[in-house]
């Protein structure tokens, strides 16, 4: 993992002051959980790479988090060791504990703003079929299978070289000409909801979609991976479950001709999204602009 | 020092002690809820001062 934490010295004190100091600016209403943490960040003086995504900040937030915690410790767990405190480390003991509690108010206030959406925390490699709930109140779920998808061997374009072979790998690469780079690694477990009714992608750009999955991981990559397991699966003459048969059966194509991957008529409806950490769906993202028909 | 300071150090004392048990306790809860849920890192959770706070 990318991981994006510059230890400085003395951060411990440093990073209680200024959490102190930035008290006033957390407690000032700040709804976004960017900006919340991007002053958590601040606070803790912890630097972030501009392809840092939600899970690493909060990882990295929840680390230093700890470290603050820390400094309490010494006289935790022994009354004896308390006893022979003078008032004045007493008071400074205090003041510590108040602050890492702080801490620890503001990392859970960031983790309950990104609430495991249910039908994510129900992933499985093998994939499960859920109803999808908007976030926007009065819209109706959306049916979507749900994938956990392990991390790459290698880039992604070894691993299908791997999966398929030379040929279909190239092929792969040539097909999306430049719209999805399969030499990215994947170096975690992403959750995958491809969500079978939906066509009316809510989104500015590419990025945006990036931005609020918590990932620079393209959702046509992450696709493309898992299609190219679940291929490799069923070439191999393994037991595929109900999710992995249809994902094949719609996919089988994409995988072989790639001809604009999402895009064909085919699988038109076939959207996928992925997830860090289970972050919920922004709100709008799944909606559907109008009925459709019921799609396998 | 006079009687009445050492029982005024040892009121300050003891309400000291008393904020300091209330937020040892406040926190381990705390700590306890993170290291539950599936968005922390497994650093967090396996950071031995965290360990050693919920065990």
């Amino acid at each position: 993992m990318n991981f994006l934490v510059q230890a400085i010295p003395g951060l411990m004190q440093e990073s209680l002051s200024a959490l102190s100091n930035s008290s006033k600016a957390t407690k000032a209403n700040v709804e976004s959980t960017d900006q919340k943490l991007g002053q958590y960040e601040k606070a803790l003086g912890i630097t972030v790479v501009e392809s840092a995504t939600y899970g690493e900040r909060i990882a990295a937030v929840a680390v230093i988090a700890a470290a603050a915690v820390t400094r309490a410790l010494p006289a935790q767990f022994s009354h004896e060791y308390r006893a022979t405190l003078s008032i004045e480390q007493l008071g400074q003991y205090s003041k510590d504990l108040t602050n890492a509690l702080q801490l620890l108010t503001q990392l859970s206030s960031i983790i309950k703003d990104q609430q495991m959406a249910e039908p994510l925390s129900r992933a499985t490699p093998e994939g499960v079929l859920v109803q999808y709930e908007d976030s926007r109140p009065g819209v109706a779920p959306h049916r979507a299978y749900v994938f956990r998808v392990e991390p790459s061997k290698g880039t992604v374009y070894e691993e299908i070289k791997e999966l398929l072979g030379k040929e279909e790998a190239d092929q792969l690469v040539q097909d999306w000409y430049g719209r999805c780079d399969l030499n990215q690694k994947l170096e975690v477990a992403i959750d995958v909801a491809i969500f079978l009714d939906s066509n009316n992608k809510h989104r500015k750009t590419q990025e945006d979609d990036f931005k609020a999955a918590g990932t620079s991981f393209s959702d046509d990559l992450a696709l493309t991976l898992l299609s190219a397991r679940k291929l490799r699966k069923a070439r191999d003459g393994e037991q595929l479950s109900e999710a992995e048969k249809d994902l094949k059966q719609k996919q089988e194509g994409v995988i072989r001709s790639c001809s604009g991957a999402l895009g064909i008529d085919a699988y038109g409806r076939l959207r996928a999204y992925i997830f860090f950490f289970g972050l919920s769906l922004p709100a709008g993202w799944a909606s559907c602009s109008a009925p459709l028909p019921e799609s396998k | 020092m006079s009687d009445e300071q050492t029982g005024a150090d040892s009121k300050e004392r003891a309400i000291l002690i008393s904020e300091v048990d209330r937020l040892e306790s406040e926190i381990r809860r705390r700590l306890l809820v993170l290291v539950e849920h599936p968005g922390v890192s497994e650093e967090f959770k396996s950071n031995s001062i965290v360990k050693e706070w919920v065990k």
